[in-house]
């Protein structure tokens, strides 16, 4: 069982439960059954979360494996990760701006 | 009002131009002579990185009017390297890593080639003071220091 | 030590960490190479910015029909032009940002929040043109009361500039909207036993003022909008597929038809991260029908594009007598100026970063005031706090009676210490640099009187990201090189070697470019250290496709398996029996043959580059204070930092010389002044007061290598952390030279005076 702590505010999310056992073995696992426990904490763990896995810090590393015995970390995100995923899937869901005045002319 | 008919001599060419009154040396040499060598960082003569030769003297070209350059000499970074051969301050810039952006480095080699005319051997200090009016944010100075005494040392030798 | 792994050496040669003449290095050194107000294209007209002239006010209407009536003007924009936006957080460099937010800030929308805050733009056939239509606009404002001090803005009561502010992380969830955007917490351990075992607890406030990147080259962006819709950009940015994102969802526009290309650019040291007239040209363009050219003034530049915050904050540290830190507590207060979003979490993060400390607590505050939105500024939210924390350090090692070095060394994080942010460090070089820094001339080098002597240190995370590169081989054998991240700095020399020593080529044949974003797939941007880190790493990976390639198209012509042949200095070689029958075939002669072979020899490389190590610094200044000015004069500086492995040791000294440089002014001099009418009073370089070359001594720098595991070359990003300690080495210097500890930056020369008639000690 990996052992994941929530670093920093991400523990108020949970009403202060900041340590957890979970078997998981991928970032995309361990994120999938902490949002099942705790669903204030899922969007968080969409948006902007670093993971350290045994000391080596990962951002936007689903597929990373996670040992049996490792020791996880998630932390607020240092840094920017996927910024344009994130835009593409905004930009398909809004096909048609919204503009006043002048024809985009696409 | 109509625009001033100007001609002036730029990098041993001569040019001529039309400018507005409030238009300054640094926007006709940028604008109308596409020149963009040298650089507008502050427009107030306060970075240096507009450093052009005004008849043999470094000034800064955003504290010039271009109708005030009439029958006169201006030379421009954009004349320093000679045919192929790059002028030994801009070879050494390189060598030494004298730059990072290089935004600054035009008003830098301008007013570096101004100095070694005038004093070929500069202290530290000297140089220091010379290239005070030349703002660099990235590089710190030290490796520009050390560039153009190395560069003086050179062109004392031969 | 660490140790580089896995990347093959060319023949003898290796480029990677000579110092080689960098590829773009004679345009810039002839005035040839072209930085964003250096592009124009033909019919394009100029662009300028109405701004408000108020901190903060309503903005009840806009009036454009006159400017839009001025001959020669034919384009006006304002809030109406921008759909709004939903609140929405995304990553953005080492901050989130929310574009609700964003559209805000290009362009006000219910309020103007800080003096410079833009209103309106026009697009007219020439300079004189358009200033005179911005005469033309009239708004009227609804002048509301201002705040921008972060305590200030921080009381009940505070002028509010957000009615829908409600302060996130906090319970319970205030039901009243405020100025606090947002409280961030780390803990570890248990800070109040900790200090009930000191032997010494120093508690301390500190305050800074905020400060610009201080570029020399002002915002500059031009745009072209087709009728189809399709756009050409050119700007100079850190980021350009970043700008691109950010434009397509301003204004609506398909990624795939917005085209940015990232112009050489003249600093940006975090500020050119973010969007400023990029959207409004191309408005601008697209309603015009022509061409937009867009470039701040430097007033422009201070007054509306984001400077780091200014701060307060509260550090309280323990130890017992024989050095060993046991609790440690900050409270950073930071200004986010006029949106939330200041680098007040990485803060929290750093602040103890550099020490193994068993109890830890860290409270940050993100405080919204009315001022420009803070834009990253080198290392976001670290120097300030570890200003505060090494001067703390400095006091206790003054009042343990210790060497400052000999404590930090006792207390210096190490591979397997575990941080107060969470995870434990990997290999780091703290120590070495520690180690550096004390075996100088310098550190044993004799002061006089009105002398003193600062060290401190400092780190920085460093980040990898996604990030594309491309290499290809031309018919004559050279190599095209495509990198995604605009090139601040000498990243194009670094790239290069690493390109020729993977594929054993000489540095001159490879040429390197930075790509557009039609060009390339997705690259972060240049920033978080990361560019030569990333970068390198992708190249490695497109170059391992190009030797798979070879190798395999050797054995299709020499008819042989793969374990007879092997890429190996440039060469695919023949192995054993093999070697009889033919000759090794260089990548040129692949080149001559690649249509017979298959076609177009290439690789690319598109990582999300992880690993990222931390680098550590240490600094140490001497410093002579002039008592009858108040005066510092910087006598002596030394820098000592972890690069990991240096690509171009010249380049990596060149980003230690200039952080420290850029840590002297924010120490001694820069700062925003403001009037009490809210408008800034310095805005230009006379009155902001940057160090120019006699101010400062040479910069020693000693390149420490402790191999970052995780890089096929061992490479750690180097370009942020030079800027974290000199705040805290030059206060203790200060400290040294008069016995006055200052707990208020910028320590410019009226202040010190002040501090030094106070004590009487004003005189030589």
């Amino acid at each position: 069982m990996a052992r994941v702590v929530l670093v920093g505010n991400l523990a108020q999310v949970t009403g202060g439960v900041a340590e957890f056992h979970l078997p998981a073995t991928s970032v995309q696992e361990l994120f999938r059954k902490l949002g099942e426990l705790h669903p204030a904490l899922a969007p968080h763990l969409e948006t902007g979360v670093a993971v350290a896995i045994d000391g080596q810090i990962f951002q936007d590393a689903l597929l990373e494996p996670i040992g049996t015995d490792s020791e996880v970390f998630l932390l607020p995100q240092i840094a920017g990760g996927s910024g344009g995923q994130v835009l593409q899937s905004d930009i398909s869901r809004r096909a048609a701006p919204r503009q006043a005045g002048e024809n985009v002319g696409m | 009002m109509a625009k001033h008919h100007i001609e002036a001599t730029v990098n041993g060419d001569v040019v001529e131009f039309l400018c507005e009154t409030e238009e300054t040396l640094l926007d006709v040499l940028r604008d109308t002579l596409n020149l963009t060598g040298s650089k507008e960082g502050c427009a107030s003569g306060d970075c240096g990185a507009c450093s052009v030769m005004l008849d043999g003297r470094l000034v800064c070209s955003c504290l010039v009017l271009g109708c005030e350059v009439s029958g006169r000499k201006i030379e421009t970074i954009e004349g320093m390297a000679k045919g192929e051969s790059l002028h030994p301050l801009q070879k050494r810039f390189l060598e030494a890593a004298a730059l990072q952006c290089g935004i600054c480095t035009p008003g830098f080699l301008v007013a570096s080639k101004a100095l070694l005319e005038k004093s070929p051997n500069p202290t530290e200090h000297e140089v220091r003071y010379w290239l005070a009016g030349n703002l660099c944010r990235c590089t710190g100075y030290d490796k520009i220091i050390t560039a153009v005494m190395d560069t003086a040392a050179t062109m004392r030798k031969g | 030590m660490g140790e580089a792994n896995g990347h093959s050496k060319t023949n003898g040669h290796s480029y990677v960490g000579t110092r080689q003449i960098r590829p773009d290095g004679v345009d810039k050194v002839t005035g040839r190479a072209r930085f964003g107000a250096d592009y124009n294209l033909p019919g394009q007209l100029i662009g300028r910015v109405l701004r408000s002239p108020h901190p903060h006010a309503r903005i009840i209407s806009i009036d454009t029909s006159k400017a839009e009536a001025l001959p020669g003007v034919k384009a006006v924009i304002t809030r109406d032009d921008f759909a709004d936006q939903p609140s929405e957080f995304i990553p953005a460099g080492e901050m989130m940002m929310n574009y609700k937010d964003v559209v805000r800030n290009v362009m006000a929308r219910e309020k103007a929040l800080y003096e410079g805050h833009a209103v309106a733009a026009v697009a007219a056939t020439s300079v004189a043109i358009a200033r005179r239509a911005l005469k033309l606009i009239d708004v009227k404002y609804e002048v509301l009361p201002h705040v921008i001090d972060v305590v200030e803005a921080m009381k009940p009561g505070a002028p509010l500039l957000h009615d829908d502010l409600f302060t996130v992380g906090v319970e319970p969830k205030p039901e009243k909207p405020s100025n606090i955007a947002k409280r961030v917490e780390i803990k570890q351990g248990d800070v109040e036993a900790g200090f009930k075992k000191a032997d010494v607890v120093i508690e301390r406030e500190f305050k800074t003022a905020p400060v610009h990147q201080g570029y020399i080259e002002p915002h500059a962006a031009l745009a072209t909008v087709s009728e189809d819709g399709a756009t050409e950009l050119w700007t100079t940015t850190q980021g350009h597929f970043i700008v691109r994102a950010h434009c397509a969802r301003l204004l609506g526009l398909d990624m795939g038809k917005v085209r940015v290309t990232a112009t050489e650019i003249g600093g940006g040291f975090g500020g050119k991260t973010v969007v400023y007239l990029e959207p409004l040209a191309i408005a601008l363009s697209r309603k015009a029908k022509r061409p937009v050219k867009m470039v701040m003034s430097r007033e422009e530049v201070f007054k509306a594009s984001g400077p780091t915050s200014g701060a307060t904050v509260r550090v309280k540290m323990g130890a017992t007598k024989d050095g060993k830190f046991v609790a440690a507590f900050a409270e950073l207060k930071y200004q986010a100026g006029a949106f939330q979003g200041s680098p007040v979490q990485p803060g929290t993060m750093c602040a103890y970063a550099p020490y193994d400390i068993e109890n830890v607590h860290v409270i940050g505050y993100d405080v919204v005031s009315n001022r420009p939105k803070v834009a990253a500024y080198r290392a976001p939210g670290a120097p300030i706090a570890e200003y505060a924390v090494e001067s703390v350090v400095d006091e206790i090692a003054k009042k343990l009676g210790l060497d400052p070095i000999e404590l930090r060394m006792m207390n210096a994080a190490r591979e397997g210490t575990k941080a107060a942010y969470g995870p434990k460090f990997g290999p780091i070089g703290l120590e070495e640099t520690l180690n550096a820094i004390k075996k100088t001339e310098h550190w044993n080098t004799p002061l006089r009187k009105w002398q003193g002597r600062g060290v401190a240190s400092g780190f920085w995370f460093n980040i990898g990201g996604e990030t594309s590169v491309s290499l290809t081989v031309n018919e004559d054998g050279t190599i095209s090189l495509m990198a995604g991240t605009p090139d601040i700095g000498g990243l194009r020399a670094a790239l290069t070697s690493v390109a020729a020593d993977e594929l054993g080529v000489p540095y001159d044949k490879v040429r390197p470019i930075i790509g557009d974003t039609g060009s390339l797939g997705f690259n972060f941007l240049t920033g978080g250290s990361r560019s030569a880190f990333s970068g390198s790493m992708a190249i490695v990976e497109a170059a391992k496709q190009i030797k798979a390639d070879l190798c395999a198209r050797a054995c299709k012509l020499w008819e042989a398996k793969p374990d007879q042949v092997e890429f190996s200095g440039g060469y695919v070689k023949p192995l054993g029996a093999l070697a009889e029958k033919v000759k090794p075939m260089s990548i040129a002669d692949f080149a001559k043959v690649s249509g017979k072979t298959g076609g177009p020899i290439g690789g690319v490389g598109r990582i999300n580059a992880q690993g990222a190590g931390p680098s550590f610094g240490t600094h140490l200044v001497d410093l002579e204070v002039d008592p009858e000015t108040g005066r510092a004069t910087i006598l002596r500086y030394t820098v000592a930092q972890d690069a990991g492995r240096a690509l171009h040791p010249a380049y990596v000294e060149g980003q230690f010389q200039g952080g420290a440089v850029q840590g002297i002014g924010w120490a001694l001099n820069e700062e925003y002044i403001y009037g009490s009418d809210g408008k800034l009073q310095n805005a230009g370089f006379l009155d902001y007061r940057m160090p120019v070359a006699s101010d400062v001594p040479m910069i020693d720098a000693i390149l420490v290598e402790v191999g970052n595991p995780r890089h096929p070359y061992g490479v750690r990003g180097v370009g942020e952390t030079p800027i974290v300690p000199p705040l805290g080495a030059i206060a203790n210097a200060m400290e040294n030279a008069t016995g006055i500890r200052f707990t208020e930056l910028p320590m410019s020369p009226p202040k010190v005076l002040k501090a030094l008639k106070e004590k009487g000690l004003n005189k030589a």
